[in-house]
């Protein structure tokens, strides 16, 4: 079982921030590399300023040279100081001075200088060569070359010659300087965003959702749940691998867990004590079931050493003790095992059994700890000695027991019988018959039924029967044995007590035999019953018929009294007859009935009472059916004759001026159900219940109800054919009754139930 | 008619008080006409009308005739400074030269007034040149004027200019098509003369002529190549069809123009123009202000009235009363 402890809330941790790490990170870092980027690109492009104003210079020159030479030629000074002047707009130069020879020439001069130059507030103005403040400036300028300009033919025009201040490459530098800081600031400000928006979005929140979902945790620090796989593959590399760990963990986790509960459960369950012993320093360890089983808390026990035990333990087990333990120390035995008494705080002796091993050895090959439980065996202690005492009174009951006690094993060999089977089997002793097969001394005509019976046993069944031995002298004894598996070295034998009825079966051949004799007379009294009733009517009829003709041939001799006794006659002949039929009604239950069926109860009432219908209202009855009527098994003709005899009875033997209720139930009983029909009619004397299922048995007098008193033995015979029982309860005379029958639920015959025979073995199953 | 009777009486009114002023004046002063070629007759036209009004004025003029060369201009005006001149009136090579001789004259302090063609730059006394705008759309009125007399006004009029980098080609182009604009006229696009030679004429015209079939009328923005012009639009059989008009006037105009082989013609007063830089210099050396830009009036000159208007342009366009 898991033991889940419970979410436990998110911890705060105190350490730094990784976001915040990792911004300041990236916020110095991206200051740093744009910085000395910054101040690289200034220099750089400081350089390329200083480098771009060479090359722009030189350029000029270059161009101004081209075109200018011509110009020159021409005496176009005009058009080419417009050059000058387009040029040094165009690239921002300082000055463009020209050294015209030829114009010098004209003017009789070395040289003619012209030009354009920036005054100090950057306008172009001409530059005057005889200016000294314009010779100042070129003077100060930052950088300056000079071309010569020479004419195609080779002729030497003249020069040209540009000038740049460092107030351009200031400017340029302050302009980039600002720039770059501007820039620098502004991607700066990009990257730290973007790039912490990055880590934020694709690092710091999936990690916080990460930590989110690990910090929650069970009371063991385990993540409590799975952490959702993330969009990134690296980030989802680590939740798997983070996931399959805490896979791996709780797992483990839960191994250890139901490990520790198991051992603990086992600890419990088995409520064992557990010791941990040094056996060089003598420091020990105990449980507190181990202070529990001598009634002591463990902390009663403080401080607690190896003489703990030896104070408690029962000074004659002491020996044994240490013998083991040196037989475990020296390596006889793998395990230290010791029963041992203790002293109980209560003054008694607990008994323990006190097994353990050597845990760890010294360098030196001596046993350092050992571990091991105490197991309080004082119940088993007081068990076996029960046993013992047990099996005491038992063998003794065993020896003494007059009848056979034996114990046959799974070959059915006989490994114990007391003294008093060894008598019936006619031997001498145990030893005698012990291990042979007890088949041996069964009667032939049984051993297949015993053999069996025995297979039935061996199988788990319980079993009894009754056979015939042959003793070993040849005497030959009935038996009757009951046979029950029990478990003997782990295996199945068979546990028989036998006892001889060698007596009782005599008596019984003799009961039988008598039974036998009266069943016979039984079915020749009723055959001759039959016979009776059925051939005496032909001649009583042939009386009664010929008495009438007498009667009708000497009506006008007779005299009032000798016709009052023809007619007495008659009527003695007529109640004979009615007698006969009843007589022969009553002799065919079991001989003409139908054979047993399942039928509808109710159907058999119901048919009863359509054949009842007449004298039902002739009597002005009111009958009441109720009840859950079942399916039954029964003679059909005979089940509807019970109920019309039964209902009948109820009709007939009403009060005079009072119309019949009758009440036709069923109930469910043990066996079957139970089926009454109760009146309110004259009612019966419990003195008279005795009689009145018996033929010809008639509690009134004729004149009262008519009837020849056969009708109860028909519906008492009927009931008993089916297995059930009649009876009737009444409160007494003028107080009604009711006669309930209970039918059993169900039939199995034993014979043919066609009724040939009457016969039927009827068995409630 | 009348507008151009009152431009002629300004121009003699002109002429007659400044000779009278240049009587009085000391001729021990001396100048010099930095010119660009003498050799053409516009020029030479307006030295006769500078040595005509420094004679009377008393000034002593040098001509010096660059001949259209650059370097013979520089040198010339490097000799003028030398010479120490009190004044030197400038018709230039070109707009840009004249910076240069500006600015030579202004390091030597010698004061320039600038005659027809101008300077890009540069400081002067004053800038004379014709009224190239007005003058234009004057004698544009008469050629639509011809055209719709003849109503031809649903052709096109070509344009053979001066280059147009020049102000004064820029103002005459302005002023004919402001003309032709207000007539309805439209133009049947220009062409810039480079070399200003007779063929560059011809094949400027031919063109023309046969990019627009319904061209009724050439104006040619100078005047010594209309036989150009004229023959290219014979060479195309449309010499009854095609109306030529120039600027500026040649000698033979005075016959071509009555016989209406030439339309028109607007004529610059070159004489006129020559007299009036001597006056102004002459006004600057007396420390009298002048106008920095003076524009002096065009004469539109067409069959009607070349008749009336001969003895003006025969003094003041041909120079042929001066000396």
């Amino acid at each position: 079982m898991r033991i889940m402890s419970g979410l436990l809330p998110s911890r705060e941790h105190p350490g730094k921030s990784l976001y915040a790490l990792l911004g300041g990170v990236i916020v110095a870092v991206v200051v740093a590399v744009l910085g000395v980027h910054a101040a690289y690109a200034y220099l750089s492009q400081r350089q390329q300023i200083i480098e771009e104003m060479k090359q722009n210079s030189a350029l000029s020159l270059v161009t101004l040279q081209k075109n200018i030479i011509p110009l020159i030629e021409a005496y176009a000074i005009n058009e080419y100081d417009k050059l000058l002047a387009t040029e040094i707009e165009l690239r921002q130069h300082f000055a463009l001075i020209v050294t015209d020879l030829n114009m010098g020439k004209i003017r009789a001069e070395d040289a003619y200088i012209s030009g354009k130059i920036r005054d100090a507030a950057g306008g172009i103005i001409d530059f005057n060569p005889h200016d000294p403040a314009h010779r100042q400036w070129l003077d100060g300028s930052f950088h300056s070359d000079t071309i010569p300009l020479v004419a195609p033919s080779g002729a030497r025009l003249g020069s040209l010659s540009v000038y740049n201040t460092d107030g351009k490459v200031k400017q340029a530098l302050n302009r980039i300087l600002i720039e770059n800081l501007v820039n620098t600031v502004f991607i700066a400000l990009l990257l730290i965003v973007s790039l912490v928006f990055a880590i934020h979005r694709f690092l710091v929140r999936p990690l916080s959702q990460l930590a989110a979902v690990i910090g929650q945790t069970d009371r063991d620090g385990i993540p409590v749940s799975p952490i959702p796989s993330l969009a990134y593959r690296e980030i989802a590399i680590l939740t798997d691998t983070m996931n399959t760990m805490i896979q791996v963990i709780s797992r483990s986790r839960d191994l250890l867990q139901k490990g520790h509960l198991r051992l603990q459960n086992i600890l419990v369950g088995t409520n064992i004590g557990t010791w941990e012993w040094n056996v060089q320093t003598g420091e020990t360890v105990f449980n507190e079931r181990w202070a529990e089983m001598i009634g002591y808390t463990l902390a009663e026990l403080q401080p607690v050493s190896i003489d703990t035990w030896l104070r408690f333990a029962h000074p004659d087990d002491l020996k044994a003790s240490g013998e083991r333990l040196e037989a475990h120390f020296s390596g006889q035995v793998g395990y230290y095992e010791c029963e041992a008494r203790m002293r109980h705080k209560e003054g008694h002796w607990v008994w323990v059994l006190d097994r353990g091993r050597v845990s760890t050895w010294t360098a030196e090959g001596k046993p350092l700890w050992m571990a091991g439980t105490h197991w309080d065996i004082t119940e088993r202690k007081q068990a076996e000695q029960t046993l013992k005492e047990s099996e005491s009174r038992q063998r003794a009951i065993i020896q003494n027991e007059p009848e056979c006690i034996k114990i046959v094993d799974a070959q059915g060999r006989l490994t114990l019988m007391n003294p008093a089977g060894l008598a019936m089997i006619e031997a001498d002793s145990l030893e005698h018959v012990a291990g042979r097969p007890v088949i041996g001394l069964i009667a032939p005509e049984y051993r297949e039924a015993f053999v069996e019976m025995s297979k039935r046993v061996l199988c788990g069944e319980s079993a009894q029967m009754e056979f015939e031995i042959i003793g070993l002298k040849g005497g030959r004894h009935w038996m009757e044995t009951h046979a029950v598996p029990i478990q003997e070295n782990g295996q199945r034998v068979q546990l028989a007590v036998t006892r001889d009825i060698t007596e009782r079966k005599q008596a019984e051949h003799v009961l039988q035999q008598q039974t036998d004799a009266l069943a016979r007379s039984n079915a020749e009294l009723e055959q001759f019953a039959y016979a009776v009733s059925h051939d005496l009517r032909q001649p009583l009829r042939m009386v009664n018929s010929y008495i009438q003709l007498i009667e009708l041939a000497l009506a006008d001799t007779l005299n009032d009294d000798t016709r009052r006794m023809m007619h007495f006659a008659v009527d003695g002949a007529k109640r004979m007859d009615q007698m006969l039929v009843s007589l022969l009604e009553y002799s065919r239950v079991g001989r003409k009935g139908e054979p047993f069926a399942p039928l509808s109860s109710r159907n058999g009432v119901d048919e009863a009472l359509r054949f009842l219908a007449p004298v039902i209202r002739e009597a002005n009855a009111t009958v009441r059916v109720s009840g859950d009527w079942p399916e039954v098994v029964a003679s059909r003709d005979e089940f509807t004759r019970l109920w019309q005899n039964l209902i009948g009875n109820a009709v007939k033997y009403r009060v005079p001026d009072r119309a019949p209720e009758i009440d036709i139930t069923v109930t469910p009983d043990a066996d079957g159900w139970r089926f009454c029909v109760a009146d309110n009619g004259i009612g019966i004397a419990p003195a008279q219940f005795d009689r009145l299922f018996k033929v010809f048995q008639r509690l009134v007098t004729r004149e009262q109800y008519e009837g020849t008193g056969v009708g109860l033995a028909v519906a008492h015979k009927i009931v008993e054919r089916h297995g059930g029982r009649i009876w009737v309860e009444s409160s007494g005379a003028g107080l009604g009754c009711r006669f309930c029958f209970n039918w059993p639920r169900a039939l199995t015959t034993a014979k043919d139930v066609s009724g040939s025979t009457g016969c039927a073995c009827l068995n409630v199953t | 008619m009348k507008t151009l009777k009152t431009l002629a009486m300004i121009g003699l009114l002109l002429v007659a008080s400044l000779m009278s002023a240049g009587i009085a004046q000391s001729a021990e002063q001396q100048f010099a006409y930095l010119v660009s070629d003498l050799r053409i007759p516009f020029w030479d036209i307006m030295k006769r009308g500078i040595g005509s009004r420094a004679e009377a004025l008393g000034y002593t003029v040098v001509f010096y005739s660059a001949e259209n060369n650059a370097k013979r201009e520089l040198e010339l005006t490097a000799r003028a400074i030398r010479e120490k001149v009190d004044g030197i009136i400038l018709s230039p090579t070109n707009s840009s030269a004249a910076v240069t001789i500006l600015k030579l004259a202004k390091a030597a302090g010698i004061p320039v007034v600038i005659a027809d063609i101008g300077a890009d730059s540069g400081d002067y006394v004053s800038y004379i040149a014709s009224d190239n705008r007005e003058g234009s759309y004057q004698i544009g009125k008469v050629l639509a004027k011809a055209l719709q007399a003849r109503q031809w006004e649903k052709g096109s009029v070509g344009i053979i200019t001066i280059p147009q980098k020049r102000i004064n080609g820029q103002a005459r182009t302005a002023g004919f098509m402001q003309a032709m604009d207000e007539a309805g006229i439209k133009g049947a696009g220009l062409r810039q003369q480079v070399d200003f030679s007779y063929q560059e004429t011809y094949d400027f015209a031919k063109e023309l002529i046969a990019a627009n079939p319904d061209l009724r009328a050439l104006w040619l923005q100078g005047s010594d190549r209309y036989q150009g012009a004229l023959d290219a639009i014979a060479a195309a059989g449309k010499s009854d069809q095609i109306l030529l008009i120039c600027f500026d006037a040649e000698p033979e105009f005075l016959q071509l123009i009555p016989k209406g082989v030439l339309v028109g013609a607007a004529m610059q007063q070159p004489f006129l123009m020559g007299e009036e830089a001597v006056n102004t210099m002459d006004a600057h050396l007396k420390g009298q202000p002048v106008k920095l830009q003076q524009q002096l009036p065009i004469l539109p000159i067409s069959t009607e009235n070349i008749a009336e208007m001969l003895p003006i342009i025969r003094r003041n366009v041909l120079g042929m009363n001066g000396k």
